[in-house]
């Protein structure tokens, strides 16, 4: 345990940051990773700043134990009348002379919180204020909150509030028009993305094709190679990217045949009567892991088909275009971006056909020939790629999250014993339904039959070697002790509120309100009952 | 592109040190303390107006590879002394901020498509 203690002087502009300078030197000397300290360094200098601004002294405080570093930051100052206006970004009550140093943007206390796991603030106007903020020192460890691909653009939100209902895990926020992502409980699912009519919310990408020089083996899914519809059979695809410079182009059919045999097999050597769950879907296997962790026994131990694929192609780098933001991430978590350049389907929509005035007529010269490509068609999915929602294998197709869930639910409630397997797909019409895709997805499925694919020889189920483990939630605070008493505290808030779980002040239930407020993400007033209550129970 | 290179590219006039090989991957423009160090990196320049101590101090913390100052200012010897020994290069460039981004950008731009 270091401990470490620091003055601050207000209106001190010359040696200000000197303490936030001093900190550093010494937490380069434990040896923490660039990453986290670049965050320990602007919620330190941020907080070092508000006081030298608005204060007349103040004292930095940082204690470092194993794992986590606290930062406390107290000043004699005027103190905040309404923390709520002072957390929004671009307020700010910085004097005329700091503005003209480039300082007063309003982004002080939001860059601290943002930087940090942990944060909260008290003040008392005409006294003071206190700042504190926790950093994780190892965010890649157990503990550390889960990285996802769905990103959300403020400025795009109208306030709808469909996503926090959507969302099967109650990770979606909106206070005040501003929705937010609780990473660690985040599945990478799309009925977030689904159920956004205002486009907030987005599966984050590298939004360019890689150059030539990069190109060489390409993972295009059979839902993204049946996009382009009437321009362009899947196959004329494979023909334009290899022509684009791509050596091979390869798609996961074999390995989504290859998984579906070897779960028949798992059906037949399962003891118990309980479905097995197939791990088609990364966003499923999330979810699983995250609410139904008493079912994780039943997944099959098994890679889905897209990372089975990735796993058994030996060249690198690799291209891979996915259709759904869990894909990107498990991908992504999985293989370094060196390697495996995994992308996300709207590089080909910005692609293909831009600037291609041969492609209608490749697409005409295509479309003379329907009758070779329809003509052998003996695949051993090909029945069960056109009709995704029925399987002559007895296996239950779920798919859209609304269905998956309550499936899920029967189970865990001992129902369908029946069943012998479970294949859920989290977007409705399974991978082609997913809404980063943009043809109808009915009409992609009827294409994607039409492909002849190479049901290659070497297509194989592969086996999990990592056992599924159920998800942690993100502890309130890193230090045990600290994290009991804001749970104490969350059971006080939630004791005020209605209880009617209406989740109108943009969180999913009350109970996820109260911790919010505890939090410091929400505040009481955003409860739309809180009013009425108050006259009631003066 | 190195901070040197660019810095011949784009006719600045530069203060080096042992900074000036080290790579730039990123460009932030601004004029916000706040806004500058949130986007601050060990490959981020920085282009800005701002001619103050505290721009240097979070050059220091961020360990930013170079700064930018704009319109041909001349900038206190002790200042510069002081980036340059953090590993910091000033680049003084004698445009704008909206002429010397324009340049930056083809700069970079030209080095990715080669």
């Amino acid at each position: 345990m270091i401990q470490e203690s620091y003055a601050i002087t207000g209106g001190n502009y010359k040696n200000a940051g000197f303490a936030s300078n001093l900190l550093k030197t010494r937490l380069k000397r434990v040896g923490i990773e660039p990453e986290v300290l670049r965050k320990i360094m602007i919620a330190a200098y941020e907080a070092e700043m508000n006081v030298v601004i608005h204060a007349d002294r103040g004292t930095m405080r940082v204690a470092l134990d194993d794992g986590y570093l606290d930062m406390e930051v107290k000043d004699e100052g005027p103190g905040i009348p309404d923390i709520g206006l002072a957390m929004k970004e671009g307020y700010s009550t910085a004097p005329e002379t700091a503005r003209d140093m480039g300082f007063g943007a309003g982004m002080g206390l939001p860059n601290i919180k943002r930087n940090s796991d942990f944060f909260r603030i008290e003040s008392a106007v005409g006294k003071g204020t206190c700042i504190r903020a926790t950093i994780q020192l190892r965010p890649h460890g157990r503990q550390a909150p889960h990285k996802n691909s769905i990103s959300v653009r403020e400025d795009l939100c109208s306030g709808c509030l469909s996503c926090v209902r959507a969302c099967p895990t109650g990770a979606v926020r909106v206070h005040s028009k501003r929705p937010e992502i609780l990473a660690h409980r985040c599945i990478d699912c799309t009925a977030c993305i689904e159920t956004c009519t205002s486009g907030a919310i987005q599966a984050g990408s590298r939004r360019f094709f890689p150059s030539r020089a990069e190109r060489g083996t390409v993972v295009v899914p059979l839902s993204v190679l049946a996009q382009f519809g009437e321009s362009m059979s899947p196959r004329l695809l494979i023909r334009y990217l290899k022509e684009e410079g791509f050596s091979r182009v390869l798609t996961e059919t074999g390995y989504k045949d290859a998984l579906k045999k070897e779960i028949l097999s798992t059906v037949r050597r399962k003891k118990d009567t309980m479905p097995v769950i197939s791990p088609v879907c990364p966003a499923v296997v999330n979810l699983v892991e995250t609410r139904f962790p008493s079912l994780i026994p039943d997944l099959a131990p098994y890679m889905s088909p897209i990372d089975a694929l990735v796993f058994s192609t030996p060249q690198r780098p690799l291209l891979c275009i996915v259709p759904c933001p869990a894909q990107l991430t498990l991908l992504r978590s999985r293989y370094d971006e060196s390697e495996v350049i995994v992308v996300a389907v709207d590089v080909l929509y910005d692609t293909v056909g831009k600037g291609q005035p041969s492609f209608g007529q490749k697409g005409h010269a295509g479309r003379k020939r329907p009758d070779e490509e329809n003509g052998k068609k003996n695949g051993p999915s090909r029945q069960a790629e056109k009709e995704p929602m029925h399987d002559p294998n007895g296996i239950l197709v779920v798919s859209g999250m609304k269905d998956v869930v309550d499936i899920l639910e029967r189970m865990e409630n001992g129902c369908l014993r029946d069943v012998p397997a479970v294949e859920p797909y989290a977007c409705r019409y399974g991978c082609f339904g997913s809404p980063l895709l943009r043809e109808n997805p009915a009409f992609a499925i009827y294409r994607a039959g039409s492909l002849e694919y190479d049901s290659a020889a070497n297509a194989a189920a592969i086996r999990k070697t990592a056992p599924y483990t159920a998800r942690q939630g993100i502890r309130l605070h890193p230090n045990l002790s600290e994290a009991v008493l804001l749970l104490g505290k969350i059971d006080d808030v939630l004791r005020t509120l209605p209880g009617k779980d209406c989740g109108l002040c943009g969180a999913p239930g009350c109970d996820a309100l109260a911790e919010d407020i505890v939090l410091g993400r929400a505040q009481v007033t955003d409860c739309v009952h809180f009013g009425g209550n108050q006259e009631k129970n003066p | 592109m190195n901070v040197k290179q660019l810095a011949v590219h784009i006719g600045a006039r530069i203060y080096s040190g042992p900074g000036k090989s080290r790579d730039i991957k990123s460009v932030y423009a601004g004029d916000r303390i706040s806004e500058l160090l949130s986007a601050a990196s060990d490959d981020t320049l920085l282009v800005t107006n701002l001619i103050h101590p505290q721009l240097f101090r979070i050059a220091q913390l961020m360990e930013v590879p170079g700064i930018c100052l704009l319109n041909g200012v001349s900038v206190e010897k002790q200042m510069v002394d002081l980036a340059v020994q953090n590993g910091t290069c000033v680049l003084v460039s004698y445009e704008g901020m909206y002429e010397t981004c324009g340049r930056i950008w083809g700069c970079l731009l030209k080095e990715e498509s080669s």
